[in-house]
């Protein structure tokens, strides 16, 4: 390690600040290469939604970054949002692609008392799916102890300079970042207790594919893949057979018994999906669209919007 | 309320930066820093009105102050005017030349003494000493009386190689009987000298404590004439015996009520100057007693032997 390196790593340590707790700021935000989008939440209900379509090659689902990749059409439609939705809380959340993240999960038998050196320790064991130096990350875990002994965690890490250019997508439009999550990681809320049995989340959408397996309170496998440049039914082929994989997996080596596919689609994905994707797992397959009630106070374009584009939202506002 | 229920996963995970200490701490801490502020604010206000308050009435104390100093450079002007007035002109015009005259006389008497009875040997004492005339290097009368010869010659000696008299002249010189107790006859001798280390500064030497017993100074310097005081003597000195203090310049001004009477070359008399006792020396015969004071006269005194 040169003194170059050594500098580098001492500036990130003194400039390592933690992540903050969960929170749901009462504007929402989600960017997604192909679409922005923009909420405003009363209380449990959605306000105002507008979503606004983003020229291809303007974000990039990329984890090692960059991801803006034409600032000004992005601002752009963030600030199109914004009249849409009105100027409100300078608070925001804000969803981005899962390809711009890692997730995975990881038993520890004990993790340090200290935030700071905690985060590096999931770091360290999140170094092999990171395309990025583990220093580099900013790193958000939970934890779930399963049976009382040992720990499972949750672990989402992002590229800090991914992140602060999200971050300053936000502070161009005069809003802080509160929240920053993967939309995967959003839509985690609204799945159903199934009792003993698993979740399995796929979640199609802007040329990826996200796969989860939750069990009761656990997330236990999480996969994403980029599905750029497929047409639909190819998207649909390697989705469905990415499924196939997960489900065997999860059931063989997870020991997980999986009930009903939970599938939210959101464009260029349809519904159809559903039914093709339950003759192809032969399991059955429900969709996960936002809960009605969130939508109540939506009508017209807007309850339309919502509820092709509103799912992970919807779910960012049942995770209270 | 929520208004979906049996969720199974809860997010926890957030990659927002968490906020730093000063955000966090931002709002909490400006309520009581505005607090302070407004307080420091009404602070420096009051104090200002309470500053300014002091100032008016210094200000006005101040142009009081003025005006008083105005009055009396009005009155200092009138008074000047009046002293240029010609009566008032010529009075000042004797003034100072009687002060001129009086810083003429720079002669310490208690000085004088003081070097006489430096040069007495121990068996030689002061029986008299007089000054009849002050006016440039004064003549000075000793009467010296010594239990012999041999030490009235030693004063002579001292006296003639003194840098301080020159001109020494013996006047009188005689042997006489002891009355009692026996031990041979006393030598007693008159002479004269000019007394030239008199110019130094003119100061009244009052009479010292550790002076010899039976011995004290009646003769005080003369002070300089203060238009429109009038001395005992009528000559603008002090009374004998009287502890002068040193008399002011004249003032201008002041309008004395006639004008002094100085009759140069008056010096005060000395009444029993500083002596020695008599330290015999082995064998020879000692006389007791002191001198006998002798009358204070104008210009002169006369020393008595006992």
């Amino acid at each position: 390690m040169d003194w170059k390196d050594q500098l580098k790593e001492l500036w990130n340590r003194v400039t390592w600040t933690g992540t903050a707790s969960f929170s749901l700021p009462p504007a929402l935000f989600e960017i997604q290469p192909d679409f922005v989008m923009g909420a405003r939440l009363n209380g449990n209900q959605f306000g105002k939604v507008a979503v606004e379509p983003l020229t291809s090659g303007a974000v990039a689902a990329s984890s090692a970054g960059p991801v803006v990749l034409n600032e000004a059409v992005v601002v752009k439609a963030f600030q199109a949002v914004v009249e849409a939705v009105g100027n409100g809380q300078p608070r925001a959340g804000l969803l981005v692609p899962d390809g711009a993240v890692r997730v995975g999960v990881f038993p520890f038998d004990e993790l340090p008392s200290g935030k700071r050196e905690a985060a590096t320790l999931v770091g360290w064991r999140m170094r092999e799916s990171l395309p990025y130096p583990p220093a580099e990350a900013r790193i958000s875990f939970q934890t779930v102890r399963p049976n009382g002994a040992g720990l499972e965690v949750a672990a989402v890490a992002a590229r800090s300079s991914v992140v602060n250019e999200f971050e300053g997508l936000l502070d161009a439009i005069n809003r802080s970042a509160d929240m920053i999550l993967p939309a995967t990681m959003a839509l985690l809320p609204l799945l159903s207790d199934q009792g003993d049995m698993g979740h399995l989340l796929v979640h199609a959408y802007s040329a990826s594919a996200t796969f989860a397996v939750a069990h009761k309170d656990r997330l236990r496998f999480w996969r994403t893949r980029d599905l750029t440049g497929l047409s639909q039914d190819e998207m649909f082929e390697q989705v469905a057979a990415e499924a196939a994989r997960v489900v065997a997996s999860a059931e063989d080596r997870l020991d997980v018994h999986l009930g009903p596919v939970r599938l939210c689609v959101r464009p260029p994905a349809t519904d159809e999906w559903a039914g093709r994707l339950a003759a192809a797992l032969s399991r059955e397959v429900e969709l996960l669209n936002p809960p009605p009630e969130t939508a109540s106070l939506l009508a017209g374009p807007e309850s339309m919007a919502f509820q092709s584009y509103g799912a992970p939202m919807a779910g960012l506002a049942a995770n209270r | 309320m929520s208004l979906l229920k049996g969720l199974d996963v809860k997010v926890n995970v957030n990659l927002a930066r968490a906020q730093g200490f000063r955000q966090r701490h931002l709002v909490a801490w400006s309520v009581p820093t505005l607090a302070i502020a407004v307080i420091l604010m009404l602070r420096m206000i009051v104090g200002a009105e309470v500053d300014w308050r002091q100032y008016r009435s210094v200000r006005a104390s101040a142009d009081k102050e003025a005006g008083r100093q105005m009055d009396l450079l009005t009155r200092e002007a009138a008074l000047h005017r009046k002293l240029d007035e010609p009566d008032n002109r010529a009075l000042l015009n004797e003034v100072h030349f009687i002060n001129e005259l009086i810083d003429e006389r720079r002669l310490s008497f208690g000085e004088l003494t003081d070097k006489v009875t430096a040069l007495l040997p121990p068996q030689a004492r002061l029986a008299g000493l007089s000054m009849p005339d002050a006016s440039g290097d004064p003549l000075v009368h000793f009467a010296i009386e010594g239990s012999s010869e041999e030490p009235v010659e030693t004063f002579l000696t001292n006296l003639e190689n003194s840098p301080d008299f020159k001109d020494l002249i013996i006047t009188n010189q005689g042997f006489e009987e002891k009355e009692s107790g026996g031990g041979g006859a006393p030598v007693s001798i008159t002479c004269s000298a000019r007394y030239i280390g008199g110019h130094g500064e003119w100061t009244l030497i009052p009479a010292k404590p550790p002076a010899p017993a039976g011995a004290e100074i009646l003769a005080a310097p003369a002070p300089k004439v203060e238009p429109g005081t009038r001395t005992p003597t009528g000559l603008g000195l002090p009374a004998a015996g009287k502890s002068p203090l040193p008399a002011p310049r004249l003032q201008p001004g002041k309008t004395p009520a006639s004008a002094p009477v100085v009759a140069p070359g008056v010096l005060p008399a000395v009444k029993n100057p500083v002596a020695r006792p008599l330290t015999p020396a082995p064998g020879a015969p000692v006389r007791g007693g002191t001198p006998a004071p002798a009358a204070p006269q104008s210009g002169s005194a006369q020393p008595q032997a006992n």
